[in-house]
């Protein structure tokens, strides 16, 4: 497969800059927009509905129907943010999409500025991510210095400002309202929607809010064409995704695929398989979606036909559990990392979060009650509740865990330690 | 259920704990004891009930009563509560959101 988005880095060269980027293309569907010679605003926008790119960051929401909110909405000035908000385990593609490609990105935000009718840009990042910080401020001046970006016209023309923020180390800071909070100098609390940020965002302003691989996209599509993004995937699928595999696989690190490529491809093929050889007994697409039995390695990862298998390609960080590991220690892990991470403003997801991680350490333990109906019970108060999506994410690891495996629930629970573990010495 | 095995659980949730549940736990716990010496009342914590706006929040089980807004200034009639009339102290029930109470009960039922 041909990258869309991890192509070549020159050689010598940390990272694609302004010249690397502009000789291979870079900077073209922007520069024929400002001259006029492009789409107009309507066709950029037109073209991103076309190619039917969806969010990268997680929602899978469809890019198009965003950005027409914002177009449509009233209020000046208007604001682009570019999430790249990363601090889920097992993700690393926003921090590496921006170290190395930061003018995609920020071709991709001023593509959406256009289109929007935005003037104003934010590059939003965690602070620990020093590396992609760093590129994108040095990328920023590049772009700025070649004229590209730069202050609002006098005149009215279209001129875009891209600035980039360091949002602090959470989980929930790469919540899109969480993200403008951050921007407007307060903590990482999502906002309750609606309003949503389309129509009311950053400093009360329309603002369109797009993870950075999303943006990434955009100018490949608007340059080359809403079919060649499409037929870069495969089956049903569209575009390609950025997947993260950890470093229990023989090929660790960021893989390109195709969207439609099957799990297996991405597990064996580009990432050559675990390092332990034992075969595969779950997947977790990502940390915040549904378990997966090891017989739908051959599933295409499109949105769609994962979500008809019951869970979600999340952004893209695939864990898996090979035979003989224990689900309740991998579920009651991540249970303790959403109870971790809430941010502490809504009082379901508080309780959802905390007594979900106590059940699973009981069931850990052996000293659960009855795990089952509890954690049902647990999940079902919670539900619809709170401002973001975090109380369902932090369930569906959870729930599947004991759906998918039982056994390991009942095992634990009765014996305080893992199917296959030894029996403590008398 | 007996009398014998009542549980009175003072909730160590963040927003709790922020309003010194800890500290409250602690003193409770002492009180119970000189009032108690039986334990016929088990004090527990929790992880956290979801009445987050009404902590400091302490409930007692299988009575079905969940008290919010606990200060220590609270404890005398608390204990009085447990250990002496029975009667419960009505000025700090009917403050949390039912389906938060409702839940408590639904779980304490399964025995966590």
């Amino acid at each position: 497969m041909t990258p869309a988005l991890l192509t070549a880095i020159p050689p010598g060269k940390p990272y694609e800059d302004l010249a690397s980027y502009a000789a291979s293309g870079g900077y073209r569907a922007l520069g024929d927009a400002l001259s006029g010679s492009g789409p107009s605003p309507a066709g950029v926008l037109r073209l991103v509905e076309e190619a039917g790119l969806r969010g990268r960051g997680g929602a899978a929401f469809p890019a198009a129907r965003k950005w027409a909110l914002a177009a449509a909405a009233g209020g000046s000035p208007k604001h682009v943010v570019a999430n790249g908000g990363e601090h889920e385990p097992g993700s690393l593609k926003d921090r590496l999409l921006v170290a190395r490609h930061p003018h995609k990105v920020i071709e991709g935000m001023a593509l959406c500025a256009y289109a929007t009718g935005a003037s104003e840009g934010w590059l939003y990042l965690i602070e620990d991510m020093s590396e992609a910080v760093e590129r994108a401020e040095e990328a920023a001046r590049e772009a700025r210095a070649a004229g590209l970006l730069g202050p609002a016209r006098q005149d009215g023309g279209f001129r875009f400002e891209v600035r980039v923020v360091k949002a602090p180390p959470t989980y929930v800071a790469g919540e899109e309202t969480a993200a403008l909070e951050v921007i407007e100098g307060r903590k990482p609390w999502p906002r309750r929607k609606p309003p949503f940020p389309g129509e009311s965002g950053l400093f009360g302003r329309p603002t369109t809010v797009n993870n950075v691989e999303t943006l990434a996209c955009v100018p490949g599509i608007v340059r080359r064409g809403p079919e060649w993004f499409r037929s870069l995937g495969t089956r049903g699928g569209v575009g390609t995704m950025l997947f993260t595999l950890d470093d229990r696989v023989e090929r660790p690190g960021v893989h390109e695929m195709p969207m439609g490529a099957t799990f297996r491809e991405l597990l064996y093929e580009a990432g050559g398989g675990p390092v332990d050889k034992r075969p595969l007994r779950a997947l977790l697409p990502a940390t915040s979606s549904r378990f997966l039995p090891a017989s739908r390695l051959d599933l295409p990862m499109t949105h769609e036909d994962v979500k008809a298998a019951g869970s979600s390609l999340g952004c893209g960080g695939l864990s898996f559990l090979l035979e003989g590991e224990c689900v309740v220690e991998r579920a009651a892990a991540l249970a303790g990392f959403f109870k971790r991470e809430q941010c502490g403003q809504c009082p379901a997801c508080r309780m959802e979060t905390s007594t979900l991680a106590a059940v699973l350490e009981q069931v850990r333990r052996g000293e659960a009650g009855d795990y089952a109906s509890q954690i049902e019970k647990i999940v079902a108060f919670a539900a619809g509740k709170g401002h973001c999506s975090l109380i369902p994410m932090a369930a569906a690891p959870v729930v599947s865990a004991l759906e998918l495996f039982p056994e390991d629930f009942a095992h634990h629970a009765s014996r305080g330690r893992c199917p296959g573990a030894p029996a403590p010495p008398r | 259920m007996p009398e014998e095995s009542r549980l009175v659980y003072v909730c160590e949730g963040g927003d709790c704990s922020e309003k010194g549940s800890v500290e409250l736990y602690e003193e409770l716990k002492t009180a119970l004891h000189e009032r108690d010496p039986e334990g016929r009342n088990k004090l527990r914590k929790y992880p956290c009930f979801g009445g987050c706006a009404h902590g400091i929040n302490v409930v007692v089980f299988p009575d079905r009563c969940f008290y919010s807004k606990v200060t220590k200034a609270d404890l005398p009639d608390i204990v009085e509560h447990l250990t002496g009339s029975g009667a419960r102290v009505d000025r700090l029930t009917g403050k949390v959101e039912k389906d938060v109470e409702q839940i408590t009960y639904d779980l304490l039922t399964t025995g966590f």
